[in-house]
């Protein structure tokens, strides 16, 4: 129904923006031909917002539509050209018909070869799946992360986190050792074997200690933008061999009920993504059901989130607008202590900007392409220079101004000294 | 994650190359150089409907940013053409492309 609608825009704008050309090439009058170009440019403008390009259709009005037709325009007025050699004889009468046949033998070329080639579809390219590595095993200073032989991520510190890396799709093994150590083993994981990736994944792999070794847990994210710009996702990972089922609860308002956000959630299992207001936020890690318990306990009294015990209960975290914060269970740093409450790891993802809007076009544009935004920036510059020289009055020559103030400040004292005489 | 579109890429591209053969013919055809100024930023535009098509169908920005130079320098283009026709006009007192070959220096 969507799609529908939706081709019939693209035709009635399109046939505008043809129409609007057709007005500009054939209209006697250069402001009427300006005019038409101006509708020209806002329905490509629509055509730009139908293709996710927000940012552009806000550049094409402001700049083209606006811009450089007022500058059109003003030259246009400026020059009284309005009709100015629209009915003078052309040079050549051949002309017309030879470029109409050019054009349209171009125009059939280029219909037949779109046509004929292979790109009618209307799906998107996937994109490549990305992988970070998050490292919580204490044993080691620093971890290089190998998929498949292939260096992923360096030297990863304990509760640290790498960077995303682009991967093809594929059935990878993963395997690590410790950074530095030239001659090591690396070690295989256990559970390494089934890692599987996918177009469009976002995946982060938590290296974790089990009794047995080490192993690691895909955790696939979804880093798409969030519906508001002030809200934020949350997720909850049980990444500690061992413990008992884990829920999660807001606490930030002491007085009140903790609000629960995750309930028994098991070792190996990732929570679904919980979206909250942005701001912040404290957290508290419960034993799943501690919750449930305490207010059964409490009876017909209010629960305070200060009263009921907890396993674990990390300091303020303030959690930015469009972002994904995964929480990660982890075992005590000292694992030998028996029965000593898991301890609890975070880290913040910003989402992937919306396709086509002004962030991921300016993070692009101040990342890989900062040298070109250079160079075109000294290109306008350059053309604001030509465009004040060439059209400039030639101004008399400075020399003779300057001789003739010369001539003025000699003779006074001659006048002077006449005077004196 | 960038949805299927609704409309065929190839329409889009179809489109740019028929705004792009309109610009060709307005070059060629007019005789007023402010309007073969004209066509010409028409066929700057058609090339960068097609440009954001095909970013939109790869599924990567840098189309976008292809656009957004390409824009730059029409403006730059403009300005620097439309100082050219004012200083012309100046001393020919005519913008037709016809008048300006028999002009010498």
């Amino acid at each position: 129904m969507e799609t529908t609608v939706e081709l019939i825009l693209f035709f009635i704008v399109g046939g505008v923006a043809i129409a609007a050309a057709a007005m500009m090439l054939m209209s006697e009058n250069a402001v009427h031909s300006a005019l038409f170009l101006i509708v020209n440019f806002a329905c490509v403008a629509f055509l730009y917002l139908m293709l996710n390009a927000a940012f552009l259709a806000m550049v094409q009005v402001t700049v083209y539509a606006g811009a450089i037709m007022v500058l059109f325009m003003f030259v246009i007025m400026l020059l009284g050209a309005e009709r100015l050699a629209s009915d003078s004889i052309p040079r050549f009468p051949w002309l017309t018909r030879v470029a109409m046949g050019l054009t349209m033998v171009f125009l059939a070329l280029a219909g037949y070869f779109i046509i004929e080639s292979d790109i009618s579809s209307t799906d998107p390219e996937p994109l490549k799946p990305m992988v970070q590595v998050v490292n919580t095993l204490p044993d080691f200073a620093g971890v290089d992360v190998y998929l498949n032989e292939e260096l992923v991520a360096e030297d990863v510190g304990f509760r640290q986190t790498s960077e995303f890396v682009a991967m093809p799709t594929g059935e990878y093994t993963v395997a690590f050792k410790e950074h530095g150590e030239e001659t090591a083993e690396s070690v295989a994981l256990l559970n390494a074997a089934s890692l599987t990736l996918e177009d469009n994944q976002t995946v982060a792999l938590i290296l974790l200690p089990t009794d047995a070794g080490y192993a690691v847990l895909p955790l696939e994210k979804d880093l798409e933008t969030v519906a508001h710009k002030y809200e934020t996702n949350v997720q909850l990972v049980h990444a500690a061999p061992g413990y008992n089922a884990v829920e999660l609860a807001d606490i930030t308002k002491p007085d009140l009920e903790p609000h629960l956000l995750v309930e028994n959630l098991e070792f190996g299992q990732v929570s679904e993504t919980v979206v909250l207001r942005e701001g912040s936020h404290r957290f508290a890690l419960y034993e799943a059901g501690a919750l449930d318990k305490a207010i059964a306990n409490a009876g017909d009294n209010p629960v305070k989130a200060s009263s009921v015990d907890f396993l674990h209960r990390p300091g303020a975290s303030n959690l930015k607008g469009n972002t994904t914060t995964v929480y990660i269970v982890t075992p005590p740093i000292q694992r030998t202590i028996p029965g000593q409450a898991p301890d609890l790891l975070h880290f913040t993802n910003d989402n992937r900007p919306a396709f086509g809007g002004p962030t991921s076009v300016g993070m692009k544009l101040y990342t890989t392409y900062m040298l070109p935004f250079q160079v075109i920036a000294l290109l306008l510059l350059v053309a604001m220079v030509g465009a004040i020289v060439l059209t400039r009055d030639a101004v008399p020559p400075p020399k003779k101004r300057f001789e003739r103030r010369l001539a003025n400040t000699a003779s006074t004292p001659i006048v002077g000294e006449s005077s004196q005489d | 994650m960038l949805e299927s579109s609704p409309v065929a890429i190839e329409l889009y591209v179809l489109l740019s190359a028929v705004l792009f053969v309109m610009g060709t013919l307005g070059v060629l055809l007019r005789r007023n150089a402010i309007l073969i100024f004209m066509s010409i930023e028409l066929m700057l535009n058609s090339a960068n409907l097609a440009l954001v098509a095909f970013a939109r169908q790869w599924n990567t920005i840098d189309g976008h940013l292809m656009v957004f130079f390409v824009i730059t320098v029409a403006a730059a283009e403009v300005a620097v053409g439309l100082a050219l026709i004012v200083a012309i006009y100046r001393t020919k007192k005519s913008i037709s492309i016809d008048d300006l070959h028999k002009f010498e220096g």
